[in-house]
């Protein structure tokens, strides 16, 4: 990346949450690409969830088995032994994982509820990187990130889920579209990825410069991208787009961006992959 | 001197006329097709080769150096030449046991072929497999399969979700599982809150928390079935698409092995593996480079599409004739070799190793038996082999758990193998007679001849013979001269003037030395001179002792009288044999008498310093003199023999007429010529029979008299019978054609005597008597006098005896 493109950027920290699901691996490998591209810190949030700790207090509360469907006792001990026992995991293998990519990094845990607690967490010049819990609409998303374990091993290759599948990115007229335009070509370069962008535009003459403008951009730096049309940016228009595309990670801005736990609900509910929310 | 004739000069040498040759040189010869004179061992050869029965092996024998080898290999080369090539053989996966490889059989040049096509299919298949599962086509099918296990799997949790979030209960995820929580404002209830509610309400909630576990639990069982649902139909859609990718590949190889059905079940065993592991090609897509400095193999799963080929006979090399010249065990039967893999050892089909036994299946394996004898198991390997006609590779070290390794079982492969063992003679004989096996296995021996008879016919053979060895080694033609002289040597090899040797190493040896000596002299042709200097060369490297020995006669260390004459001593002849070099040196023998019982003592055996055969000479000659002197009275005599100076074993007879000859002397009191040394054996009847090494003998003891200066009178005295054995050096036939020296040939021990002493032996009369004054005459009053004195001695030890036991009866 060019020292232009990253002053440009001006990116401090990629935000991620972890756990250990599959769709978080991808949004790890999302966070560290960026972090890798962009030459920012990996700031990973580790959210012990406030729910779970009221729960666990509750004289009746008891878990069911994910593999076993077996009834157990819930004890609030339990669930904080649990917890830090994941915290402590998770801190163990993104120390790995970050070494291995030479990032900067740090591993914060916090209690509260999730969605706030990450966003809270996440600073003006940062971009936060939210990933669905494995297990789909289980439950309300968890938004949280695993450390990606090939990269953790130094085996399969680095961004090997990125590189698969190509970086979807919006792109439109708004003053945001260039800042996430640079983080989406940064990814891709990054993962070796291919780069996609949503260009949203009412009129097919507004795609058409919205396009070659964005072509002019990429093609300045030895780059180039597949181009489609939306017609409006709504939630279920993007995310059936990213869904149609399989693709492995979204970049959103501006209007209609999640900044509440509801809409980021209402997104990765829909997206079979994280999302990046550029500020 | 007696009537008995010295031999004629041209009697020492029996020459080979270079007339009757019409060549010039070995450059107007034709090469050798065939070794000559071995007709016996060439039909043994034809008839093993060309029967095709169960147990017709060959086992070729005959002295080393006889051309054995060359011209078994060559009958087999040009038989061969004809003849359809064996099949190819291979080893390859068993999918369904891969610890017992199956051998597959191809036709000739195909074996190689299906190894490349199926490294190729490979090749092609890590390519094709990853390609097809990275189409649109799999994403989207796998993509629908997926979506519909989500969509169950979101829905049913949605629908629970949402019938919760109706009773407000919130459905969360927990560490290890699912949990139900009251919610109270979209938060759950803390307990301080719960506490406080209403009993019935808590009822209420606790009731309506069970019902949904009982509910979650119903989704979670679900999702188990729906798993192995989505599993299973992943499987198929893999295997689908995987058959679209090999399918058409495989039905490619399917066509161009169409006429093998053995590979065609192959390579349906084959696909239907890549399909059940389409997932190794998916992976291999994947995989990077191991850690520097520990390379990774190919990746285990793919080595299972190998074919080991184990003999290929499309090479032009490909022989069916095999000459293994380390026949241990694993290089005749074969070997699973292991390879270490993290401190294990590990092996699998592409690891078994073929030997001889699978290169010469369907042609012919040559072997020296005494090679094959001293490798262990290597000989009960080959029988084994043979008698099930099949090889079957095991592990020398499982068999007699040595080791404990995994390991395979490879499939047995049918052998159809003509064997062919080269050995001494004794090893044949000893094999006969203690291997109850051999005689069943090896049925045909081909004996070869150690010499060739020397006839014209031959000779010229012979001369061919040397043209192919020049041309071969690439040394300088021979004129007819060397040529003759060549044949000469054999002649003087096999110590037989009538049947040189057919030794052809030492022959084509000492044509190298020849060549060597011609061009040392610039010559272009190798001359008579030049076979003669390298004779000489070669006797000159190898006859220090002799040097050594002879030096101590000269000096007198070594007591050998070569002028005068002497009563009971005589010159008798010790061949020493130093590897393939003889020579031959006198030896002074003695001989003492006086009045006894009988008895010769031969002292060599009294301190078993004589061997078997000589004591058996020694033996021989008391037997013919109580025979033709003691016949009507007691043999009075004792004797003592002793071979003088010798400090190891004697062996061999041929020194009985000298040790004959020197107690005769003793008894008659006659003097031996010490001029003379006498060589030859002795039967009961006073005949002397051939001796060995009589060249060797005659040059021994000339050398020591032109030593120290021939007088004209000196000689030796050797069996009639070895005459045309006589092929002397230039030297002492020229002695002899100037009357310095002379070689007597006898019949008899009396002639012998005659010779020796100068007096006459004396023939019996109708009595039995001899003439007093003859030298029979004079042994015949000797024991004549020993045998009185001896019944004198005795009747006088009974009249002492009488008066003895009188006395003390008195």
């Amino acid at each position: 990346m060019s020292e232009d493109l990253l002053e440009e950027l001006a990116i401090e920290r990629i935000v991620v949450a972890l756990d250990t699901s599959p769709l978080g691996q991808a949004a790890f490998e999302t966070a560290a690409g960026l972090a890798a591209g962009l030459r920012a810190e990996l700031a990973a949030l580790f959210v012990e969830d406030i729910n779970l700790m009221r729960l666990a207090a509750l004289p009746f509360a008891r878990e069911l088995g994910l593999a076993s469907a077996a009834a157990r006792q819930l004890a609030a001990p339990d669930i904080e032994r649990a917890l830090k026992l994941q915290a402590e995991t998770l801190r163990r293998e993104l120390a790995a994982a970050a070494s291995e990519l030479a990032l900067q990094w740090s591993f914060q845990v916090v209690r509260g509820r999730v969605c706030e607690a990450a966003i809270e967490c996440t600073r003006e010049l940062d971009l936060l990187v939210l990933g669905k819990a494995g297990h789909g609409a289980a439950a309300r998303p968890s938004w949280l990130a695993a450390p990606a374990r090939g990269v953790r091993r130094g085996r399969a290759k680095p961004f090997a889920l990125l590189s698969r599948r190509p970086v979807v990115a919006l792109y439109d007229a708004t003053s945001g579209a260039p800042r996430a335009l640079a983080a989406a070509h940064t990814l891709a370069h990054v993962a070796k990825s291919e780069l996609v962008l949503l260009i949203i535009a009412r009129e097919p003459g507004d795609f058409t410069d919205l396009r070659a403008h964005a072509q002019s951009w990429l093609a300045a730096r030895g780059a180039a991208a597949r181009y489609l049309w939306l017609q409006d940016r709504t939630v279920s228009t993007v995310a059936r787009a990213v869904t149609g595309l399989h693709g492995a990670v979204l970049l959103w801005y501006g209007e209609n961006a999640p900044d509440d736990e509801r809409s980021f609900v209402l997104l990765l509910d829909e997206l079979e992959c994280p999302l990046v929310r550029v500020t | 001197m007696p009537n008995l004739a010295a031999l004629k000069p041209e009697m020492l040498y029996h020459r080979c006329d270079p007339a009757q040759f019409d060549f010039d040189n070995t450059l107007e010869l034709e090469d050798l097709v065939q070794i000559f004179g071995q007709a016996r061992a060439a039909g043994s050869v034809e008839f093993a080769t060309g029967i095709d029965r169960d147990g017709y092996n060959l086992f070729v024998m005959g002295s080393a150096g006889g051309g054995k080898h060359t011209m078994v290999r060559e009958h087999l080369a040009s038989k061969v030449k004809g003849e359809q090539k064996p099949s190819d053989w291979a080893y390859i996966n068993n999918f369904a046991q891969p610890h017992k490889p199956l051998a597959l059989e191809l036709p000739a040049g195909r074996a190689a072929a299906l190894r490349d096509d199926m490294a190729l299919l490979v090749e092609e298949l890590r390519g094709a497999i990853p390609a097809v599962f990275e189409s649109d086509e799999y994403r989207t099918r796998a993509g629908q399969v997926e979506a519909e296990f989500n969509e169950r799997h979101e829905q049913a949790f949605a629908q629970l979700g949402a019938e919760a979030a109706q009773q407000e209960i919130a459905l969360l995820r927990t560490p290890a599982g699912f949990s139900f929580a009251p919610l109270k404002g979209g938060e759950v209830i803390s307990a301080e809150e719960y506490a406080k509610l209403p009993e019935k309400d808590k009822e209420r909630i606790e009731h309506v928390i069970n019902a949904l576990q009982g509910k979650l639990e119903n989704v979670i069982r679900a999702m188990v079935q729906w798993r192995r649902e989505r599993r299973e139909k992943l499987k198929e859609l893999n295997r689908e698409m995987t058959l679209l990718a090999v399918g058409h590949l495989v039905a490619e190889l399917k066509e161009r092995y169409s006429a093998l059905p053995k590979v065609l079940e192959y390579l349906d065993a084959v696909q239907q593996d890549v399909i059940d592991n389409a997932e190794d090609f998916r992976r291999a897509a994947e995989t990077q480079p191991g850690i520097p400095g520990m390379p990774i193999a190919e990746p285990p799963s793919f080595r299972r599409y190998q074919v080991n080929v184990l003999v290929d006979h499309g090479d032009p090399d490909g022989s069916p004739v095999v000459l293994e010249d380390h026949p241990t065990y694993q290089n005749l039967i074969g070997r699973v070799e292991h390879i270490a893999q993290f401190g294990t050892l590990v092996t699998d089909f592409a690891l078994v190793k073929p030997g001889a036994l699978h290169r010469a299946n369907g042609g012919y394996l040559l072997l020296d038996v005494h090679k094959l004898l001293v490798q262990p198991f290597a000989w009960e390997g080959l029988k084994r082999a043979l008698s099930t006609r099949e090889i079957r590779i095991e592990s020398l070290g499982e068999m007699y758990s040595l080791v404990s390794t995994v390991s395979l079982a490879p499939g047995p492969i049918p052998l159809n193998v003509k064997v062919v063992l080269f050995g001494d003679r004794r090893l044949y004989y000893l094999l006969h007679a203690y291997d109850p096996e051999f005689p069943k296995l090896f049925k045909v021996a081909a004996d070869f001849e150690d010499e060739f008879d020397r006839t014209p016919a031959n000779n010229l053979l012979f001369a061919r013979l040397v043209a192919t060895i020049a041309r071969r080694n690439r040394l300088l033609p021979f004129d007819r001269f060397a040529v003759a002289r060549v044949i000469e040597h054999g002649a003087r090899m096999a110590g037989d003037a009538r049947k040189p040797s057919a030794d052809i190493r030492s022959i084509a040896n000492l044509l190298c030395e020849s060549d060597y000596w011609a061009r040392q002299a610039g010559r272009e042709r190798a001359a008579r001179e030049d076979v003669e200097r390298a004779i000489e060369a070669q006797v000159r490297r190898a006859d220090r002792l002799r040097e050594r020995v002879q030096e101590r006669i000269l000096r007198g260390t070594v007591m050998i009288d070569t002028t005068g004459a002497r009563a009971g001593q005589v010159n008798g002849l010790s061949v020493f044999q130093l590897g393939d070099f003889a020579f031959a040196e006198p030896t002074r023998i003695t001989a003492t008498t006086r009045l006894g019982d009988g008895e010769v003592i031969d002292v060599q055996r009294e301190v078993e310093l004589g061997g078997a055969i000589h004591s058996k000479g020694v033996l021989i000659l008391s037997a013919f003199l109580a025979a033709r002197f003691s016949t009507s009275r007691p043999h009075s005599l004792s004797a003592s023999l002793v071979f003088e100076q010798t400090y190891s074993e004697v062996e061999g007879d041929s020194a009985s007429l000298a040790e004959l000859c020197t107690l005769i002397s003793s008894l008659a009191d006659t003097p031996i010529r010490q001029s003379l040394a006498v060589t030859g054996s002795v039967n009961q009847l006073g005949q002397v029979q051939a001796i060995g090494a009589v060249n060797e003998k005659i040059e021994g003891f000339f050398d020591v008299c032109n030593a120290r200066g021939l007088t004209g009178e000196q000689g030796v005295v050797i069996p009639a019978t070895n005459v045309d054995d006589l092929m002397l050096r230039a030297e002492i036939v020229a002695a002899v054609a100037a009357g310095r020296f002379h070689v007597y040939p006898v019949e008899t021990v009396d002639q012998a005597m005659e010779m020796l002493t100068g007096t006459p032996a004396g023939e019996p009369d109708a009595t039995g008597g001899f003439l007093r004054e003859s030298v029979n005459g004079r042994v015949a009053q000797r024991l004549k006098d020993l045998s009185a004195a001896r019944q004198a001695f005795v009747a006088g030890a009974a009249r002492r005896g009488q008066a003895r036991r009188k006395k003390r009866r008195e």
